[in-house]
C-alpha cells in the first residue's frame, strides 16, 4: 500500500481582500501525526478547510497523487475531516448512530435507506471501537465534548480513509477525555496521514512527525525539535510564549 | 353557534395534503435553518397568486401556472440575494419590504379592475371549504412534486443542515439539494395558499418543525413527528372549525400553538 501523501504547491486563500495564504507550497508524507499550531484567527481552518476543497483556492493540492484542488467531493475520498463542534449547527436533534451511519450513507447511490449486513456491522464496530455504541441513541447536544469528538472522529473512520483533518478536536474537552482522545489521535496516526490542529502542541509532542506553525501564512514546517523554539514562536505568539526550564509552552488563551 | 360535522370530501383531501406537505418540509426547513426564508414564502405566494390573478385576467395565462412561475422567480430573488453575500436578516428585511409594497398595489389594482370576477380573500385568510375539485386536482399535482423533491432525499436535506462541509466532502452536490428545496417551499406555499391562507401559512410552514425538533431525540424522529403533528393539528383544527364555525385556517393554526406550547411544558 502506497504510504499517504499532501503535496500542496503555491497555494493562495483569501477572504475579499484580505488574503489569508499567499503561495504557500508543502509536502507531508507517509504515516505519522502533523500538528498544526497558532494563535486565534491564524487560519489553521481556513487552511484544512482549502486543502478539502470546501473554499476556494488558488495554487496546487494533490492528496495520494490526486489533484483535489478545490473539489471537495475528490478530497472527501481520500480524507476524513473531523471539524470544530459548533452547538448551533446540531440544534437539530440528530442523535449519534444517525451522524456515524451518515458517513456511508451519503456515499452510496440514491435512495440512500437501509444498510447491507457488513455496512452495518462495520458501522458497529467502528461505534464500539470508539466507546460509543452505548449512546447510540443519545442526540449529539446530550454528550459531553470528548464524547462528541469521538462521534465525529468515528464518522471519519468509518469508511477508513488514508488521510485523517481533525480541526481543533481537543476544544471544549474534560482533561480525563482529552488524554484519552489524545491516546487515541496517536494511535491512529500509525497507520494513517493525520494532520490536527491545536492551540497546544505538547499533548501530543512524544509522537508528533512535524509542526507546523501558522499565522496568515505557513510561517515553520518541521520537527518539533526544530519548530519549538522561543524565537520564532514570540514572532507568532508575541508575549503568549515563555520558557519553563528546558520545555517550550505555549499559552495564548486557547490552551486550557 | 352551529354544531355541524358534516364533512365534504375535499375539504379533508386539501386539509390532509396541506398537513402532509408541510409536516414534510417543516422539520426540514428548522434543521436547514431556513426559517428566515420559510416566514419570507408567505409573502411571496400571496404577491404571486395576485400576480397570476391579474395576467388570468389580462392574459388568460393559466392561473395555477402563473403563480408558481411567479412564486419561483420571486423567491430565486432571495436566493440571489444570499449568494450576493447579503445577511439573511437584512435579505428578510428588503424582501419582505418589496412583496408587501406590490402586494398592495397588485391588491388594490384587482379590487379596482375586477371587482366581480375574483376573490382574493381565500388566499389572505384561508378557505379549504371553498375549494373546487379543479383545485383538489392542483393541490395534489403541487404535493407530488413535493413528495419527488423532498422525500427521496430527507436524509440530505437534514445532513445538509447540520453538517454541510460533510456532505459537500461526501461527494453530493449541495447546490442542487438547495435548489430542491427552495423550489419545493416556493410552490407548496403558493400551491396551498387557497387552503391555507397567507397569515396561517407561517404558522403551518414553522410549527410543526420546530415542536418536533424540540421533543425528538433522532433526526428520523422529528421528521415522523413533525409529519404527525402537522396532520394531528390539521385534521382537528378541520373538525373543531366545522363543527364551531369558526375559520378553519384560524383554528388550524390556534391547535399548532396548542401542540407548540405543550412541546415547552415537556421541556
Amino acid at each position: 500500500m502506497v504510504p499517504p501523501a499532501i503535496e500542496v504547491s503555491d497555494l493562495a486563500i483569501s477572504y475579499g481582500d484580505e488574503v489569508i495564504f499567499s503561495r504557500e507550497s508543502f509536502k507531508l508524507k507517509g504515516y505519522g501525526l502533523t500538528v498544526v499550531i497558532g494563535p486565534n484567527g491564524a487560519g489553521k481552518t481556513t487552511l484544512f478547510k482549502g486543502l478539502l476543497g470546501l473554499i476556494p483556492v488558488r495554487g496546487r493540492v494533490l492528496i495520494n497523487g490526486i489533484d483535489v484542488t478545490g473539489k471537495a467531493e475528490e478530497a472527501g475520498k481520500l480524507v476524513g475531516y473531523v471539524p470544530q463542534f459548533k452547538a448551533e449547527d446540531y440544534s437539530f436533534p440528530i442523535n449519534v448512530k444517525e451522524i456515524v451511519e451518515s458517513a456511508i450513507a451519503l456515499r452510496r447511490k440514491p435512495p440512500r435507506i437501509g444498510f447491507p449486513r457488513e455496512v452495518r456491522a462495520r458501522i458497529r464496530e467502528v461505534m464500539k471501537m470508539m466507546g460509543i455504541w452505548d449512546i447510540r441513541s443519545k442526540p449529539l447536544l446530550e454528550l459531553s465534548g470528548g464524547q462528541r469528538q469521538r462521534v465525529f472522529i468515528a464518522r471519519s473512520l468509518v469508511w477508513d480513509p488514508p488521510v485523517l483533518i481533525m480541526d481543533e478536536p481537543l476544544t471544549a474537552v474534560d482533561p480525563i477525555g482529552r488524554a484519552d482522545l489524545v491516546k487515541m489521535i496517536k494511535e491512529l496516526a500509525e497507520n494513517k496521514l493525520v494532520l490536527v490542529s491545536s492551540h497546544d502542541p505538547s499533548f501530543f509532542l512524544d509522537k508528533t512527525e512535524n509542526l507546523m506553525v501558522v499565522n496568515k501564512r505557513i510561517v515553520a514546517l518541521g520537527s518539533p525539535k526544530e519548530v519549538l523554539k522561543e524565537d520564532l514562536l514570540s514572532k507568532v505568539y508575541g508575549r503568549s510564549v515563555f520558557l519553563v526550564e528546558k520545555c517550550v509552552h505555549v499559552v495564548d488563551g486557547y490552551a486550557i | 353557534m352551529p354544531f355541524n360535522l358534516i364533512m365534504d370530501p375535499r375539504w379533508v383531501i386539501v386539509v390532509g395534503l396541506a398537513s402532509i406537505v408541510y409536516g414534510i418540509l417543516s422539520p426540514v426547513v428548522v434543521s436547514r435553518k431556513l426559517l428566515f426564508l420559510a416566514g419570507t414564502l408567505p409573502h411571496s405566494a400571496l404577491l404571486s397568486a395576485l400576480l397570476a390573478i391579474i395576467t388570468l385576467n389580462l392574459l388568460g395565462c393559466p392561473f395555477e401556472i402563473c403563480s408558481i412561475a411567479f412564486s419561483l422567480a420571486l423567491v430565486s430573488l432571495v436566493s440571489l440575494l444570499l449568494s450576493k453575500g447579503v445577511k439573511s436578516d437584512e435579505a428578510t428585511a428588503i424582501f419582505v419590504s418589496i412583496s408587501v409594497s406590490f402586494t398592495v398595489i397588485a391588491l388594490y389594482y384587482i379590487l379596482t379592475a375586477f371587482p366581480m370576477e375574483t376573490s382574493v380573500w381565500a388566499y389572505i385568510i384561508g378557505d379549504p371549504l371553498l375549494v373546487t375539485w379543479e383545485d383538489v386536482y392542483f393541490m395534489v399535482a403541487v404535493s407530488i412534486i413535493i413528495f419527488f423533491f423532498i422525500v427521496p432525499f430527507l436524509r440530505e436535506h437534514i445532513l445538509i443542515g447540520v453538517d454541510r462541509d460533510f456532505v459537500k466532502l461526501s461527494g453530493i452536490k449541495v447546490s442542487l439539494y438547495d435548489a430542491m428545496m427552495v423550489a419545493s417551499l416556493a410552490i407548496a406555499t403558493v400551491g396551498l395558499l387557497r387552503a391555507v391562507g397567507f397569515v396561517v401559512e407561517h404558522v403551518m410552514v414553522l410549527l410543526p418543525g420546530i415542536t418536533a425538533s424540540s421533543l425528538a431525540k433522532s433526526g428520523r424522529n422529528a421528521v415522523l413527528l413533525g409529519l404527525l403533528l402537522s396532520l394531528a393539528g390539521g385534521m382537528i383544527g378541520l373538525i373543531l372549525s366545522v363543527a364551531t364555525g369558526l375559520a378553519p385556517s384560524g383554528v388550524i393554526g390556534i391547535v399548532m400553538l396548542v401542540f407548540y406550547v405543550i412541546s415547552l411544558m415537556r421541556r
